[in-house]
């Protein structure tokens, strides 16, 4: 019984979650004329939209390749940036103990206080003076300062729980804090750092406020998928298809990595 | 330690490596509806460049991100020296020039002033309410108007011809209610709609259409210096009267009922799936559409040949029938502007590519790129042959050449506000969707009229 009314609650939102998905999928294998057309299921499915997408021969889509690796180059830039400075301030603070680092932590999560999009116009402002607008830097900058006060609180929970008694006995037979940063807190922390990284690297895929007021041409797709709806006739097959593309890679590494994300992500949300 | 130096130059590298010597120009552009409006825009650009030895740093935007986008850079400090929206001239310019963001562009333009066409040139000579004095603070580039579309086809199936398209106001809009739409579906068993009027509040489409129909009933809700007039009995009367003529089709089952959340592409694509058989547009997008996939090599024969027939010989451009007081409808047409921001970085320049892209040569191959979506400024853009050989420009040629009216916020910038808010659809959707009636639903818009822009 307990289970038949999980169900009941469970069917309508999968439901509802897949639709538009769906919708989507629908759309990007349909032909112009039937986009439209309201049926389940296209009369003729095609792949042809998703051929015109990689060879780039609509207008709209010129610029696929260049866009598709601005997204890439951005969003590892923006992972391996994050990590970096998460990790050596979650490493700082949870096993240097460094004077001051809990002021430090409490302060980067007082930063979620404050929308990321109020900040939008300020970080604006800050990268134009750094002469930085419409560098790719300027938005692997923006990302990392909005990805990082999240990932140096989980990695430093995560680092709590790492027994005290390592660090101790790789003191004792020498190790400089380098050292213990490199050869025992990095191999352990693996699991950790594999949802951050990928948490970061999502976040900057799909950031579409900061990418179209920071950078002008050199815009990930996310931004040139905007280009789309430029015309009142929009090839809504197209945007679709695009859409389908540009979600496979965020999907394929949550599912490369699911193992981690779920551990990773709530390691030392809970005290034991 | 040469790891650490190599990361150090590395980065250096990185951050600076945008940084030029090259004197440089940032240009905000609406991006085009078709390649060739692009590519004409790129071409000019180039010319710029060689000419002048500035580098052109020239970013794109739809038009719904042109706005946000100069927002956020002139509030940071760093416009663009030129920056060009489709939606400018409805949104923002006016109100811009009030706050005194713009610069004078008089030195520029006054000289041109011979080249262009009437209401075009003098819709961007602005009021800046800093300094309290009046100048151009925009450029004019191209403009629209109103348009009728609709499916020759499908009225032949209903049992007519164009020919039987009635001229006077109240005749023409019955015709396609009572007539076209009920012989179409009697003889197909289809339930299509034959009027397509866009009521979204989303939507520019609806206070377009709207205030044109407000235009038949001699509706002129300010006066030259822009002072309001709704308080005159004959506004409102006229106010009445086209809120109950445009939203009687939805009301007779003749518009389809989610015309009501309908965005700018829904009377688009609700047109080209024969869902309605006829809608008004702001541009000949509809039609230019066709033309544009007929050339599309990109396309198979098939869809080039069945594209070519829709454009040349299914769908058909129309006027508007004549005036409830039987006399020829004068279109409002919407002047599309660019301007160079006060705080810009390089407004010599600016002013120096704005007055380059205004000549003829520039300009032409830009405006006509549309496929006869946007008709031009210059008195030499439209005595070209582009606007009447073609069976569709021709009827935007007639329809320009009758002479044109221009919008409220030309004279009172504040009516861009109203129009953001789209005080027209809301006053729509009172009607057609909470069943209010007429009157009430414009005495509340005139209310907020006269809140906003009193």
């Amino acid at each position: 019984m307990r289970e038949a009314r999980l169900w009941l609650i469970a069917i309508p939102i999968l439901l509802w979650t897949l639709l538009p998905i769906y919708h989507i999928f629908l759309f990007s294998i349909s032909t112009k004329d039937s986009a439209f057309s309201g049926a389940l299921w296209p009369a003729k499915p095609t792949l042809h939209n998703f051929g015109t997408v990689f060879r780039q021969e609509h207008f709209y889509l010129h610029d696929f390749w260049h866009q598709i690796w601005n997204s890439v180059w951005i969003a590892c830039a923006t992972g391996v940036l994050t990590l970096v400075v998460a990790t050596t301030a979650a490493f700082a603070i949870s096993r240097l103990k460094v004077k001051g680092g809990r002021v430090v932590m409490n302060a980067a999560l007082f930063t979620y206080f404050i929308p990321a999009a109020f900040l939008a116009v300020p970080m604006y402002k800050a990268m134009g003076t750094y002469g930085l607008l419409n560098n790719r830097w300027s938005l692997v900058l923006a990302m990392v300062t909005l990805a990082s006060p999240y990932a140096i609180w989980v990695l430093k929970q995560a680092s709590d729980r790492l027994p005290w008694e390592l660090d101790e006995a790789a003191r004792i037979d020498g190790a400089t804090p380098l050292q213990l940063f490199h050869l025992v807190y990095l191999p352990l922390m693996m699991p950790s750092l594999v949802a951050i990284g990928t948490y970061a690297l999502l976040l900057a895929w799909n950031e579409y406020l900061y990418a179209f007021l920071l950078l002008s041409n050199n815009i990930p797709l996310a931004v040139g998928l905007g280009h789309f709806l430029a015309s009142d006739d929009s090839p809504w097959e197209l945007l679709m298809a695009t859409a389908l593309i540009y979600a496979v890679p965020p999907a394929a590494i949550y599912y490369a990595f699911r193992r981690y994300m779920v551990g990773g992500l709530t390691a030392g949300a809970v005290k034991t | 330690m040469f790891l650490r130096l190599l990361m150090a130059a590395a980065l250096c590298a990185a951050f600076t490596a945008p940084v030029a010597a090259q004197e440089t120009l940032v240009v905000y552009w609406t991006k085009g509806f078709y390649p060739q409006e692009d590519k004409a825009l790129d071409d000019m650009v180039a010319k710029f460049e060689k000419k002048t030895g500035v580098k052109v740093e020239l970013s794109r935007y739809s038009p719904q991100e042109s706005v946000p986008k100069a927002v956020a850079a002139l509030d940071s400090g760093s416009p663009p020296d030129v920056a060009y929206g489709d939606v400018f001239d409805f949104q923002v310019a006016g109100k811009w020039a009030s706050e005194g963001r713009l610069e004078d562009l008089s030195d520029i333009l006054t000289p041109m002033k011979g080249n262009f066409l009437p209401n075009t040139l003098e819709t961007t000579y602005l009021r800046n309410d800093k300094t309290g004095k009046r100048a151009y603070y925009a450029f004019p580039t191209k403009r629209q108007t109103m348009h009728i579309q609709y499916w020759k086809d499908m009225l032949q199936e209903a049992g007519y011809k164009e020919a039987d398209l009635p001229k006077t106001w109240k005749a023409y809009w019955d015709f396609w209610c009572d007539k076209a739409q009920a012989g179409y579906r009697k003889k197909t068993g289809k339930r299509i709609y034959s009027v397509g009027s866009p009521m979204g509040v989303d939507s520019s489409d609806s206070f377009f259409s709207y205030l044109t129909f407000m235009d038949a009933y001699n509706v002129k809700l300010v006066d030259d210096n822009g002072k309001l007039l709704v308080d005159r009995p004959e506004v409102k009367k006229g106010l009445v009267a086209s809120m109950h003529d445009y939203v009687d089709t939805i009301g007779r089952g003749c518009t389809p009922p989610s015309a009501i959340n309908w965005k700018d592409p829904d009377n688009n694509v609700n047109f080209h799936n024969k869902q309605i058989m006829m809608t008004h547009n702001a541009t000949i997008s509809i039609a230019s559409k066709w033309l544009d996939d007929s050339n599309n090599d990109k396309l198979t024969a098939e869809q080039r040949a069945e594209a070519k027939k829709n454009y040349y010989e299914l769908i058909a451009t129309g006027a508007f029938p004549n005036k409830p007081d039987g006399k020829t409808m004068q279109y409002r047409s919407a002047v599309k502007v660019g301007v160079i921001f006060a705080q810009a970085k390089n407004k010599k320049r600016g002013k120096e590519f704005v007055q380059f892209m205004l000549q003829d040569e520039n300009l032409t191959p830009y405006v006509e790129g549309a496929l006869g979506r946007w008709y031009p400024v210059t008195k030499a853009g439209v005595a070209r042959e582009f606007w009447t050989n073609d069976p569709h420009r021709k009827i935007v040629h007639e329809q320009f050449s009758a002479g044109t009216v221009t919008f409220e916020f030309t004279k009172n910038y504040k009516f861009t506000i109203l129009n953001n808010e789209n005080v027209w659809a809301k006053a729509m959707n009172r009607v057609a969707a909470e069943k209010w009636p007429v009157e009430k639903a414009v005495d509340e818009m005139i209310a907020r009229i006269k809140q906003v822009a009193g």
